[in-house]
């Protein structure tokens, strides 16, 4: 089978370097990273990833700002999204995030692994 | 005068508003302080007379009235010295001077101290009245603008708490996260072969996870914290939460002894934040018996008795559920600070020292009490009060 596409992006590219080291040591993926929200849409259209794993709070566009544009484009619209975000209000994030998963960070490895296996086999 | 040395004024039983207006007198002038008396009943006051300034404060100490009357003319400590201490200690009491014509110089003294006003001998009735009247009432306003401008700083403080945790929380967790993902990264190289470092390793990781459930803490200490409240079921929240915990409860060698009213009537509750709750007292109960024990969990409805929080008053209808276990208790320094953050009686690295006092704030959120104490068998007894509505 061939490796599943994670992009993952985060305005901090120390931790998306140690999101692709443990996510490609597992040797069932392939990783690109991305440090801005800005550059999501078009890492999406050009890498044509199965999951995104994105920040949240970025100083250049926020995760959800582009989220959303990833949403409504034709060619990538449909790709799960998974969002990482270092403020664990709850409630917050059952309002903002709709139908989206949402992690708290810091998030031991295997269970981010879980969560993306779940996005894959849900959108079938 | 020192306004920071100054106790606060609801520490004493004052006279409720409503009631009738509490005068203090202070005359040394038996006639002039037995006309005073029959002005002050006639004009629908309670009040209490003292022939001295030192008695008069020492009553200060036990009910703060709502006006003085105060003579300048006093035998040992003199009136300026009296007002001085009254300023002191009570900076919104209204004083009115009482004096008599030689003593011009005092009085001026006495108004650049602050009294209110003052009025000269013979006391005329209908200006004695009225000054009080204006006196208590400039006073009640003052009070009223202190009460509302201490809500104002509590309510700046805590908003600047919760700024700060979620600056904290994003500040921390970034860093915690390339840690904790640098160690994982580590756990799987050959490193990790060796037996010690992969110890040290997971002790690192620990250490991160640690850190990260007290920031978690903080934020939820320090959110405003809406809830989701939904009609529930509190004996159904009890065994959802005993699921989530049947591994610790094992472990622990814990047993459950259920008792459950299944009559308990539903109530709005956010249930997320209630298991979170009871998670926490179940999990301290579990960590206060070491070599295992028995947890008992028992709900009921009652009623209040006795009124001991702003939240609930005697007579309201409450649902309870109450958490035994059969460890060694609590020591009495323990029951006093159990509340505060970061207290913790746990074993290093066991406790955040944030539990209680979360449960406590989602307790009250839902307008009820937590309260723990030693129970009459030993152990310790957490018991959870919410109130049921009226048509429950």
């Amino acid at each position: 089978m061939s490796k599943r596409r994670i992009l993952v992006v985060d305005d901090e590219p120390d931790l998306t370097l140690l999101l692709r080291l443990n996510l490609e040591r597992t040797g069932n993926y392939e990783v690109r990273e991305e440090n801005g929200g800005s550059l999501a849409l078009p890492a999406a259209r050009e890498f044509r990833p199965d999951v995104i794993v994105i920040d949240i709070m970025m100083p250049d566009m926020e995760g959800t700002d582009a989220a959303a544009l990833i949403k409504d484009d034709p060619l990538v619209g449909d790709t799960p999204i998974i969002f990482l975000t270092a403020v664990v209000s709850r409630e917050e994030a059952r309002q903002t995030m709709g139908a989206h998963r949402i992690i708290a960070k810091p998030v031991l490895m295997d269970e981010l692994v879980q969560v993306i296996e779940q996005e894959i086999a849900r959108k079938g | 005068m020192g306004v920071a040395e100054r106790k606060p004024r609801s520490d004493r039983p004052s006279p409720v508003e409503a009631q009738a207006p509490v005068a203090f007198t202070v005359e040394d002038d038996r006639v002039s302080s037995m006309l005073l008396g029959r002005v002050l009943k006639h004009g629908g006051f309670e009040f209490q007379q003292f022939g001295n300034g030192d008695d008069m404060l020492a009553a200060l100490d036990q009910c703060v009235p709502d006006v003085v009357c105060l003579d300048l003319g006093l035998p040992g400590r003199s009136g300026l010295e009296v007002l001085e201490a009254i300023r002191a200690e009570q900076p919104l009491l209204p004083v009115v001077i009482l004096t008599g014509s030689t003593e011009v110089d005092d009085v001026v003294t006495a108004m650049h101290m602050g009294a209110y006003d003052y009025l000269s001998k013979p006391l005329d009735t209908k200006k004695l009245l009225t000054t009080l009247g204006n006196a208590i009432e400039l006073g009640r306003t003052k009070r009223a603008l202190e009460h509302s401008e201490s809500m104002m700083v509590e309510n700046a403080k805590a908003k600047s708490l919760r700024v700060i945790a979620a600056g904290i929380a994003h500040e921390v967790k970034n860093p915690l996260a390339i840690i904790l993902h640098s160690l994982e990264y580590l756990s799987a190289q050959e490193i990790a072969e060796d037996e010690t470092s992969a110890r040290v390793l997971k002790c690192s990781q620990s250490a991160v996870l640690r850190a990260d459930s007290i920031v978690r803490g903080l934020i939820d200490l320090s959110s405003g914290g809406k809830l989701t409240l939904e009609i529930g079921d509190l004996n159904h929240v009890i065994d959802q939460t005993l699921l989530l915990l049947r591994f610790e409860l094992d472990q622990g060698r814990v047993r459950v002894n259920k008792q459950l009213d299944p009559a308990l009537s539903a109530l709005p509750i956010d249930e997320r934040q209630i298991g979170q709750v009871l998670l926490n007292l179940i999990m301290n109960a579990v960590h206060a018996m070491p070599d295992g024990g028995t947890v008992t969990i028992t709900t009921f409805e009652g009623e209040v008795s006795e009124r001991t929080t702003e939240t609930l008053w005697p007579g309201d209808r409450v649902a309870v559920i109450e958490i035994r276990d059969t460890g060694s208790g609590l020591s009495e320094d323990a029951i006093d600070h159990l509340f505060d953050p970061f207290f913790t009686t746990k074993a290093p690295g066991e406790g955040t020292g944030l539990g209680l006092p979360v449960s406590r704030k989602i307790i009250e959120q839902h307008r009820g009490e937590l309260q723990l104490r030693n129970g009459a068998q030993g152990g310790v007894v957490a018991t959870i009060r919410l109130k049921l509505g009226d048509d429950q």
